[in-house]
């Protein structure tokens, strides 16, 4: 007499599994993103003369149905209002403005972080030695790896 | 028994402010238990005698495994014509001084220390940050 298996269930399980791993991935990242940004916001290898650059510091999502864009341009509002109330208060000494950062497309079965802050002086804090975003990102890839492996590993 | 975010700081706060593990840290400080402050000190107060640190909490992170994740960073901070010498010292007593069942309920962990000037205080500094992971 033969024995028969169903693995209709097992098989539908299997296939899931992409989905799975990318909806934890996402959620792992979301639970870092806001240590990532609140690091960078306080970090101390600047000054602030508007407090603009600290106050916009963002870790903005990549990938999937993820609104990254939106995470970027609330930083960039953030920046150009730090600096508006500056130059309304009359106070000089800061050519900065804020700028549009685009969110790059990554890959299907991609998911990642966009670290940074919407001023045009960004890339000059970093030329300086300045910036937190790359020490920060230094010191907490460790933690955002472990952070998406435990949203994997609890979707899956 | 640390359980709620606010005991789980204070645990973190006291290692190095009042309990026995600190003791090491503490003696090589400008002034033992008050060279221990929070960072938001640094903005009302002056700062304590050098070497002293700083707790940053921070933000927590990840209560969608059920495990509650904290990032606090112990900010260590001298004398500027010290540089980093006395901080790089620093830094082996705070690793010796929490261990990884530091806190009760909780799994203690490093992420590596980066080292600055501040620019607001204009001192050398060593940013420390540490991961606390806790069971809900």
């Amino acid at each position: 007499m033969p024995i028969v298996t169903d693995a209709t269930t097992a098989l539908a399980y299997l296939d899931s599994l992409p989905a799975r791993v990318l909806r934890g991935a996402e959620n792992g990242l979301a639970d870092i993103a806001p240590v990532v940004a609140d690091v960078m916001r306080n970090d101390p290898v600047h000054g602030n003369v508007t407090g603009a650059a600290h106050a916009s510091y963002f870790a903005a999502p990549l990938g999937g149905t993820q609104d990254g864009q939106g995470v970027v341009d609330a930083a960039f509002t953030v920046a150009q209002t730090a600096i508006a109330s500056h130059a309304a208060r009359g106070l000089t000494g800061h050519g900065g403005q804020a700028a549009r950062i685009a969110v790059p497309t990554v890959g299907e079965y991609e998911r990642g972080l966009l670290l940074g802050s919407p001023v045009d002086y960004a890339e000059a804090l970093a030329q300086e030695d300045r910036s937190p975003v790359v020490p920060t990102l230094q010191q907490y890839a460790g933690a955002i790896e472990r952070s998406v492996a435990d949203g994997i590993k609890d979707a899956l | 028994m640390a359980r709620t975010p606010l005991q789980i700081k204070a645990a973190f706060y006291a290692v190095l402010k009042s309990d026995t593990a600190g003791t090491a840290v503490r003696a090589a400080l400008g002034n033992g238990a008050s060279s221990v402050i929070e960072r938001e000190d640094l903005k009302a107060k002056p700062a304590p005698t050098a070497p002293f640190v700083a707790l940053q909490w921070g933000v927590g992170g990840g209560p969608r495994t059920g495990t509650n994740t904290y990032f606090p960073t112990w900010w260590l901070y001298d004398d500027a014509p010290y540089r980093h010498t006395r901080l790089e010292a620093l830094i082996a007593l705070i690793e010796a001084a929490y261990p990884e069942n530091a806190i009760s309920m909780c799994y203690v962990d490093f992420l590596p220390v980066r080292e600055l000037t501040d620019a607001a205080l204009s001192r050398p500094a060593k940013g420390f940050p540490f991961q606390i992971r806790t069971r809900g």
